[in-house]
Formats: structure tokens, sequence, C-alpha cells
């Protein structure tokens, strides 16, 4: 049989009959409808569990509730077989356990459920893309172009950083080894601070915190040491001198709780002091926009109508010393209309303000400024504070109170040899205990130091100085120059990639350790982060670096620090809050509970050990050691011609500016388009007076700072100042993650720190600047 | 599809949003992202193209410095229960309204990604998803699992957590229960709230915390002319916000998104 | 249709006698049902052998005694566990009971290592689709035999076969399925019921 054309046609038309009775075309219409369901990833399924830990991204330390979905199956790894490339991308692999979920822990006494959008985002810091995922070495000299780095073993990387210490502390230099960390609170810090005290440096420095200037004001006024906090939840009235408090500052999803509160119960007044209108003045019954640094003088004013009038407590100020001199300052320098002058609020307003204020108990003047980075001078923590004695809110319930330390079993005597003994007699790199009375948070002297060739190696824990120092850059050039640079953290940052030695640690869901007493709230506390899961097998717990280390160099260092691990040094330290019988962990009193294990498997499951504070009036002194409460003009204040602008940094709840965590995804998506656009950030202006510049909505300038030059956009803003610039803290990375490189500028470069005459403290908060049209 | 929905079902889901609470932090957008796998982009600054189903918007009375204020207006699906808008134009029935909860669909496997819903939604509350969805490397092991991650070229909008629904429904059948508990099933934004100012909850459960807040004299919803019978509500103390809410046109008015 | 075919192959086969008037057309027909009922599924759908061959029959009534929800169960949350973990098997297997050469294999392969077992699973639904068993088999009271296989007599497990355009397995149940039971027992189609 020949196949001709016509022939071949009815095969193919019998062909196509026959396919119709098929199921192939029906089956492949179907098939290519199925097949665009693959268009979107398809995460692995399993059974879910939650449990609790604590969060440790910011110092408010809340009750996270983890959800968890295991996925040990395997049996998704078949199913794309035929289209393996296309499939693995879509279809993800399965994990034994991963966490999807961060939500609040209602149970803990911190945030009672709440969550703020950094801890809820807590799970882009854990699976982060800029992770360190082992030891690394640079394989390029520091300064010279983009860092190379090599990946060693731990065993390497501990031989390399024990060399290190070993041939510095030999040829006799140990004070020539500095240490920076974040904050010197948790017992990772202290164990740091006691490894380089036993091996013989003083020079344990943090990153500079409004806490500075409060320490000092507190060791001179109450003669007391300790953190301040505020009872807010039983203040009626709170005059808040600046502090974001609904924006970050303390414990930011505490304050929150409390504010909830306030605006249900409709019986406490909220007064923000604040130079421009951010979301607490919003927020706040009255919002007074005071001139920015003069918020000492309105201070003093409202105290002075507090005098004058004799409004303030008696019995509290019968407890203070100093009172008279205090009030003869008032009278000679605070009047009332110099006040006003100086501050630019009303008369009427300042009186009456502080005559609710004085009448309304309990009442309580916050001090700060914005989340609490940037500090102030004394005298301005002084005026403020003094409000409290008046009105008698020192130490009393609704007022302002010292933190109760977690009673951890103490630290055995620190073994020290005659080297040790030599380096910690040398002065502080940073100048603090030197020749400035008072002197802390020193930080801001570290750039002359480094680049005077005083430190040797440097060793940078869970910190960002690279980044959020005053004058960062400046910082940055002058860590080239030390020999040795040693980094700790989970992530990249611009430290990190400033170092000879990076080394990964756990991050806050892979590791356990203590979160102590929430910033700023009343009562002390205790909860732990946990070991949920080890996504980066290789990061280790800073703890369990150091305890090796220590072992590893002997001597006085070795003895000081004799712990086999973290857990057990932890251990041990909640030992001491079981044997002092103080506090309730759950619902639980820890007196009725039967042995230090009850304890340490409450904490571990997750529950906050706590207690409330012993109230009880309190008085301070107002004039200490020559300090007295008074404005003291920062020389930026002052308008110049040159400079007719003050330019003043602000924080925004969703761009993380200080730990070495960095702003995650997840809240790129809530940075508003009128702070960032594109790579472009914005600044922001009243419109009257980006009017006068001919400046409209959106376009492109440069602030033109005594110290360098910033290019902007400008937001036209109604609730700024006129001549006021507001500029965020916290963009302008150059980390490499690709989420923040190259968006925005760091203020942090024309941020200069102005020493308090003084104390020596570094007072950063703003700056002269000009605005100019490009 | 959308007519009036007079028949009474025993669960109608909705949201009231006190406002005066509401501190604008965003973690409800946050806890929204993560619960219902959104993936980030590089630039999350061009407003028109961040996906964002939980939005926050910042307002302002617009009244010059020092009198100048700032409220924020989280928006979500308001799930309309009337007429609702995007369910009368969708032509391949890739949404629809759920009488026996009230709540508005969006299925993506379904939706032919022509956008005549984004054009109908009065609230801009539904978004087009314009790039492949995408996870650094190691990222999407955040993903959830009870929720699907939406490919390229769909529409997609808040679902009041539905899948969070099904869960505790799940829950409740093999406890032997038919009826959820006030509580059971919230929204993964009211869940986050720090402030509580969201509060979620059946309607129709005269006991449920949201009926009762509905009740509140000052509730309002937003462009509630339209008709479109938002199941989400706020509550304000400012007459200001109250009238951006209904967009006073015609009347003098200063503010406005900030 | 078929008329007008043979009116044309008629008139043409008078033309020329090659092709065989109806023949070709025939044979096209035939060698497509041919190729679209038995190659076609060979094609199309990609199949592989379970890790263990499963005895249903064994474990179940006519054997071990054992009802569905001995394995499988529903847990807390009232998610559905579906195909048992090895801790199921565990709990008799924990060493060999019999002779048979596929338990033999799960001790010496899985429960000794204490790896879980990579079952292929038969009815896959894709993400986008929620199945609740609770709501058919807790509220419904439907036997699993309303939708699944009677596995009670079963005596082997079946290569998994799934399709390899769409990656679904070749007895996912479909949506029409679905909608249908729906429809006649007056429970609602509304997508949100089913879809995620």
């Amino acid at each position: 049989m020949k196949l001709d054309r016509r022939g071949f046609l009815k095969f193919a038309v019998g062909g196509a009959i026959g396919t119709l009775a098929t199921p192939i075309p029906w089956d492949l219409i179907d098939e290519s409808a199925k097949f665009t369901d693959l268009w979107a990833p398809e995460p692995a399924k399993g059974p879910s569990s939650f449990v609790h830990s604590t969060c440790r991204l910011c110092p408010g330390g809340c009750g996270i509730t983890l959800r968890l979905v295991e996925d040990k199956s395997g049996r998704d790894e078949w199913r794309g077989w035929h289209h393996k490339e296309f499939i693995q991308r879509r279809r993800l692999p399965a994990v034994p356990l991963r966490a999807v979920k961060i939500a609040g822990n209602p149970d803990h006494p911190v945030n009672q459920g709440g969550i703020c959008p950094l801890g809820a985002a807590g799970l882009q810091l854990l699976y982060g893309a800029n992770r360190i995922t082992a030891p690394l070495k640079r394989t390029n000299p520091k300064g010279e172009g983009e860092a190379t780095w090599k990946k060693i073993t731990w065993d390497e990387a501990l031989n390399i950083v024990t060399g290190k210490l070993r041939e510095i502390r030999e040829a006799g230099n140990p004070h020539t080894v500095a240490c920076i960390l974040d904050s010197k609170k948790g017992l990772t810090a202290e164990l740091m601070e006691r490894f380089f005290r036993a091996y013989g440096s003083p020079n344990v420095i943090t990153m500079p915190s409004q806490e500075d200037v409060e320490t000092v004001g507190l060791s001179l006024m109450q003669g007391t040491g300790g953190h301040l906090a505020y009872d807010l939840e039983n203040s009626k009235f709170v005059l808040s001198f600046g502090v974001a408090l609904l924006e970050g500052w303390g414990a930011p999803v505490h304050n929150m709780m409390v504010f909830r509160k306030w605006q249900e119960a409709n019986e406490h007044t909220l007064v923000q002091i604040e130079p421009n209108c951010s979301v607490t003045a919003s927020k706040a019954d009255k919002w007074l926009a005071v001139k920015p640094g003069t918020e000492a003088a309105l201070a003093l004013g409202m105290a002075n109508v507090i005098v004058t009038e004799g409004l303030y407590d008696r019995s509290s100020v019968a407890r203070c010393q100093g009172f008279e001199g205090f009030k003869a300052l008032l009278e000679s320098e605070y009047n009332l209309h110099k006040v006003s002058d100086i501050t630019g609020i009303p008369a009427t307003i300042i009186a009456d303000t502080a005559r609710a204020f004085a009448v309304t108990k309990p009442a309580v003047a916050v001090y700060g400024r914005g989340q609490g980075v940037m500090s102030g001078n004394l005298a301005e923590f002084m005026s403020i504070y003094s409000l409290n004695a008046l009105v008698g809110s020192i130490g009393a319930k609704g007022g302002v109170v010292v933190q109760r330390e977690v009673p951890f079993s103490s630290w055995p005597a620190l073994v020290t040899d005659a080297v040790a003994e030599q380096g910690l007699s040398q002065p502080r790199i940073d100048g603090e205990g030197g020749e400035i009375k008072h002197s802390i948070g020193m930080a801001h002297n570290l750039t002359a130091a480094l680049k005077g060739g005083a430190v040797n190696a440097l060793v940078v824990h869970e910190a960002n100085p690279c980044y959020a120092l005053p004058r960062a850059h400046k910082f940055k050039e002058a860590v080239a120059t030390v020999p040795f640079v040693l980094a700790l953290t989970s992530c990249m940052n611009e430290t990190t990639l400033s170092a000879d030695i990076i080394l990964p640690v756990a991050s806050y869901l892979e590791r356990l350790e203590d979160v102590t007493s929430a910033a700023r709230v009343p009562y002390a506390s205790l909860s732990l982060t946990r070991p949920v899961l080890a996504n980066v097998p290789e990061a280790r717990h800073p703890g369990d670096v150091f305890l090796p280390l220590a072992k590893a160099m002997g001597g006085s260092v070795g003895s000081s620090l004799p712990w086999d691990n973290f857990e057990a040094l932890l251990k041990e330290k909640v030992g001491g809050i079981f044997a002092s019988r103080r506090g309730r962990i759950g619902d639980q009193e820890v007196a009725m509970l039967g042995s230090p294990d009850e304890l340490w498997e409450g904490l571990n499951a997750g529950k906050c050990w706590y207690e409330e504070p012993i109230f009880g009036g309190g008085g301070l002194t107002f004039n200490s050691q020559g300090q007295t409460p008074h404005l003291e003009p920062v020389s930026w204040m002052k308008a110049s011609r040159e400079f007719p602008m003050l330019l003043v940094a602000y924080e925004n709840i969703n761009i993380a500016n200080r730990r070495a965590v960095d702003t995650l995804p997840y809240l790129t998506k809530n940075i508003d388009n009128t702070v960032l656009q594109k790579h472009d950030l914005l600044v922001r202006v009243n419109p009257e007076t980006a009017g006068r510049l001919r400046l409209v909505e959106g376009d492109a300038a440069a602030v033109q700072c005594p110290t360098g030059r910033l290019s902007v956009r400008v937001h036209l803003d109604v609730g700024m100042m006129p001549d006021v610039i507001g500029i965020p803290l916290g963009l302008g990375h150059s980390n490499d993650d690709p989420f923040l490189t190259g968006k925005g500028v760091n203020a942090y470069e024309v941020l200069e720190p102005e020493l308090d005459p003084v104390t020596g403290l570094a007072v950063w908060w703003g700056t002269r600047a000009k605005l100019i049209k490009v | 599809m959308s007519e009036h929905h007079e028949v009474a079902s025993k669960e109608k889901y909705g949201m009231v949003i006190d406002l005066d609470k509401c501190t604008g932090c965003g973690a409800c957008t946050v806890a929204c992202l993560s619960e219902n796998n959104h993936y980030v982009r590089e630039d999350e600054s061009d407003k028109l193209h961040s996906v964002t189903w939980m939005k926050v918007y910042k307002v302002t009375n617009g009244a010059p410095f020092p009198n100048t204020k700032v409220a924020f207006i989280p928006r979500p699906c308001m799930h309309c229960d009337h007429h609702t808008p995007c369910v009368s134009v969708c032509p391949v029935m890739a949404t629809d309204y759920n009488p026996l909860t009230g709540i508005v669909s969006q299925i993506y496997t379904r939706c032919i990604g022509c956008r005549y819903c984004v054009g109908a939604c009065p609230y801009h509350a539904r978004y087009f998803n314009w790039w492949d969805p995408v996870w650094p490397e190691g990222m999407h092991k955040l993903l959830n699992p009870d929720m699907s991650p939406r490919m390229r070229g769909v529409v997609e909008k808040c679902s009041f957590c539905n899948h969070r629904l099904q869960k505790a429904k799940d829950k409740a059948y093999v406890e032997g229960r038919k009826d959820l508990k006030d509580g059971e099933y919230v929204t993964a934004c009211a869940e986050a709230c720090p402030t509580r100012a969201i509060t979620f909850g059946n309607m129709q459960d005269p006991e449920s915390a949201v009926a009762k807040l509905i009740k509140s004299p000052g509730a309002f919803r937003l462009l509630e002319k339209l008709g479109t019978q938002p199941k989400v509500y706020y509550l304000s103390s400012e007459s200001w916000i109250r009238e951006l809410a209904d967009n006073a046109l015609g009347r003098k008015k200063r503010g406005g998104l900030a | 249709m078929s008329e007008e075919h043979a009116t044309s192959g008629g008139r043409e086969g008078g033309h020329k006698q090659a092709s065989g008037g109806l023949g070709m057309l025939a044979v096209g027909f035939v060698v497509a049902i041919v190729v679209g009922w038995l190659l076609y599924p060979a094609i199309v759908m990609s199949s592989k052998p379970q890790p263990i061959n499963f005895n249903h029959k064994v474990h179940g009534a006519e054997g071990a005694g054992l009802a569905c929800d001995s394995c499988h169960t529903f847990r807390e949350d009232g998610s559905f566990t579906g195909i048992p973990r090895l801790d199921n098997c565990i709990q008799c297997h924990a060493s060999a009971q019999g002779e048979s050469p596929d338990e033999a294999k799960l001790v010496e392969q899985y429960v000794t290592p204490n790896k879980e077992i990579p079952w292929l699973s038969y009815s896959y639904q894709p993400l986008c689709v929620f199945f609740s068993h609770a709501a058919h088999v807790k509220m419904a009271q439907l036997e699993c035999t309303a939708c699944h296989e009677d596995m009670s007599k079963s005596t082997s497990s079946p290569p998994a076969k799934v399709y390899r355009i769409s990656g679904y397995s070749k007895d996912t149940m479909s949506m029409e399925e679905c909608e249908d039971c729906h429809a006649k027992k007056g429970t609602s189609n509304a997508c949100f019921v089913c879809h995620k």
C-alpha cells in the first residue's frame, strides 16, 4: 500500500478524530492549567509546634512564641523528578525543623502578647542571606579595596586569636587590647569584661547610650548606681521630655501596652515636649513644641512655677538636699518669661502644665531623647530629673525607680597576675576615669586613640561602631590602622567588613542567654533566649567562644573563667535567684519552689522570672559636687550665618539603628516614601522654610554641615519646626545587604559629638546645617 | 454573587480598629507579611507596587506648626458586605463572597490577572503581583505552609487570614464542636498589635468583643457613603480623622495623607 | 460527520485506487486511540515504586485488627497526620515480627537507623487547596472509603504515579469531584471553604 498525499491526509484526519476520543487533548489542557499552579513556590508541610523564648533585638526583652514546622518525611524529593530544575526552584526543599512565625507571648509580663515590627521580623535575621556561616579570615590588607575572605575552621580561628592575645600579653601590653560591646547588660557582656580584666585590659567600652548621662546623674543626685525605670503604668501624669515613648524608647512593646491601658482608663495625661511633631507628640494629650536643646530651661521654668506657687510635695522635698539653693537658682535664672523666651513656649502654657503636673498624683517627668541612643548633657538630666523630686515621684509608685538587680549568684573574685595588674593600672584609651570628672561613655574618643596607635588588637562583639558611632566613617578609617581586629556577629555589617577575623555567633534564636530587666520597666525580670534551632550550625555562643579561649590562655584568665560552657555559668548564676527566694516565675513564688532545678526548668520553658519594685519615698541632692541643674547650651543651638539651620536626628521604629541588628527586609515595606525613595533619603523640612529656599516636595538638596555634606531629597512636613531639618538615623548602610546597602545616607557621619564641659560626656543629637538646593 | 446578604449566617467576621490606640508602628503589617508568605523586593519604596495587604496609612490634620497632628489608619481588605465591588467585576470568579463567613476570597490559581478588581476596589486593598516571588538564599525556610505564596501575574489581597479560620475549625471539629469561641480565630495583625488596637471576631455573636465595639457611638467605616458595607470598623475620638475617612470632598479640608 | 467522510472517501476512491478508501482514515483513528489510551499515560506520567511494599490487609480487620485511625490519626490541633510516621511503625516493629522481606527492609533500613520512610503520596493536594479531614470525618461522619479505595483488601502498594507536567499525582481528587459532592450534600461551594 503506497502512501500518497491524499492517504496521508486521511491518516492525519483519522488520527485527529481518534485523538479526540482519547484523554490526550483534555488532559493536556488540564495539565497545562495545573502547571501554572507551580509558578508559586511551595513550602514544605508538616506538623506545627509552638515554643516560648525571649527577643533580644532591642533592650525591650519581650516574650515571644515561635511557631515551628517539622518536616522529616523527605517525600517531596521525587515529585519534581522529570523537570527537576524547574521544580527545585518551586518546590522548596524539606527542612527537618524550621521556624515560620514569631508572635508575642501573652504570658510574658513585659509585652503581654504584643510584638513590635522588628521582633515580628526576627526570622529574617535567623534566615538572612548575610548570615556569617563559618569563621572567616581576611586575605587582603585592611583598607585596601573590598575585603576578601577565606573560610577557616574554628580551631584555626581560635588559634590565631589565642596567639595574638598571648603575643600582646607576653610583650607586657595587655592594656592595648580593647573591646567594644553594645552594652554591659547581660552575662555574656559581663563574662567578656571579666575576660579582659583578667587578661589585663581596662578597655571594655560600650556604644554610646543615653544611660551614660543617667548613670552619672544618678550617682551624683542619689548616690546610687543601676538603671532608671519609670512606673508609667501607674502614673497619672507623664511629662515626657522628648522620649520616643511610642516609637521605640525603652521597652517599646511594654510602653505600647501601657499606652493601651491609658487609653482604656482615660484618666492619664501624657504631655510630650519635643521640637517636632512625632507620633508620640500626636498621640499625647498635649504637645509642647520646644526649641531644640532648651528642654532643661523648660523643666526649670516649670519647677519655678511649682516652687513659687508652693505646689511642691513638702515631704519629698524634706528628704532632699540643696532645695534652698535650687529655689534661689530658679528665682534668679528661670523666671517664667525668660523661660518662655528661651523655649518658645507661651508662659501661660508652661505655668498651666506645671500646675497640672504638680497637682496630679502620681506624676513623673521622663528624661531622654528619641529611642535613647542620643545623649544630652548632665545639666539637662539634672534639671528634668529634679522635677520628680518636687512632686514626690522619686522611688514612688507611678514615679521613677531604680531597677532592682536580678539576684544572680555573684561572680567569684577575679584572679589577676602581675601582668594583669600592670595592664589594669593603665589609663583607659577612651579617657574614661581620667582627668575629666564623672566621665563615662567616651566611645567617641576611640577614633583618636586608634589612630594614635594605642590599640594593638580590637575585639568588637555584636556592635557596629563603624556604622553607628558619631562620625562613624572616621572611626572606620581608624579601625583600618589597628593591627588586629576581631569581630563577633551573626550577620555581616560595616564593622565585620573591617575585621581581620570574623567569628560567627549564634543568633538569639539559636542560643541560650539571659535577658534581664527590660529597659525602663520598673520591675526586675529575667527570661531566656533559647536555642530553638540551629540554622547556622557553625555559629557559636559568644560565651562558648570566650570560655574555651580563657582555658587556652590559661593563667589568670583561665582561673577567672573556670566554667566549661556558658550554660553551666548561667545555671550557676540562676541558682542565686533560687537562693534569694525573691520574686516569682510565672504564677509561682520562687520561695515556694522545691529546688533550683524547678526554677531552671521554668526559665527553660520560656517563663519569666520577675520581681515587683519596692516603692518608698526617696529624695535627691539638687546640687551635688558642684553640679547643678541648669540650661547648658550646646554650641550648635546658636544660629550662624554660614549654617542658619539646625540638623536634628530622629529615629523610626521601623529603621533599626544601633545593635548588631540592621533593618530587616520586611521593615523596608514599612518605611514611608516620605523617608526613603529608591536610593534617596528625604529630610523633613517645614514648608515655610522650604519655600524660602525655593524647595518643593521631593527636590534634591544637600545638607551642608560643619563636618560634611549629605546628598538628600526634601520632604515638606508641616509638623517640623521652621529652620530645623529632621534626618532619620539608621539608613545609608554599606554592609553588603542588598535590602539596605546604598539606601540613603548615614546621619551619624555628620553628627559631631560636643563634650559636656564639666563631665566630658559626649552630647550628640544635632549639628548646625545649611540646606542647599542642588 | 454580591447582592445584599440578608440571610443571617451564624458567623460573619469583622474587625474593629481603634485609631486612638494605633501608634502606626507597623507590627500588624510585618505580622501579615510573615503570616502570608510575602516576599520583599530590594526596593520597596515605590508604594504603588509594594504589596502590603495590611497597609498603615499615615494621615495628618494638615494644621500648621505647632498644631500639627498625625494619625494612622491601618487598612486591610474591607471584606465589603454589600455589592462587593471586586466580586461583581471579576470575569472568572476568582474572587467570591462567602455567605457563611462574610469573607471575600481571592483564588490565585484561578485569577487571570486582568486587574479589573484592582480598579474596582475603592480602598486600594488589592495588589497586582508584578514579579516572580523570590526569597534570598535560605529565607524560604520561614514560609508558612498554611498559606499559598502567589505567582507572578495575579491579584492578591488580605484574606482575613482565612487559613486560620480553617485551622481553628478543624481543631473545634476534632474536639467535637461546631462553633468557635471568641478569640479562637484571630488574624495575624490582631494577634501582633502591641496596643491591641485591632480587635477581630464574629460580629454575629453578641458576646464577642467586636460585636460590642461596633456598637460604640463613634464607630465608622471608610467611605461609608459608597454603601459597600465594609466589615472593618474604626473608632476615633478625632473629628478630622472621621472626616478624612469619609473623603469629605467639596468641604474645605487641609488634612490628608502625610 | 462520518457520512461526509464516507462520501468524500468514496469519490476519491473512484478517482485513484491508492490508499484504499477509508483505510487510512481508520488506521489513523486506531493509531490515535492506541497512542492516546496506552502510550500517552506512560509518557505523561512517571511512576515510582513505594519504598516498602505495604500490606494493608495484614494490618487491618482481617489481620492485626487495626482500624484506619490507628495509624492515620488526627493531631490535637485538628490537623490530619495522613501518611504515618516511623514512630507509628516502631510501636509494633521495633524488631521483626514475621518473615516478610518488606518487614525486614523496614527494620533494617528505617527502624534501626531511625530514618523516616520516604512514602510517596497517592493523593497529593496542591498548596492552594485546604482539605479538611476533620470536617469530612469528624463533622460529616464520612467513612474513609467514601473517597479512598477500601484498603482493607489491599495486599500491596502499587507504584505512585505523577503527572510529569503538573506534578499532581494520578489520584489527586479534582475540584469537580469536590464540588459535585458538596452540591449534592448542600454544603457550601464558596471558594474559601477549600482554598487558601
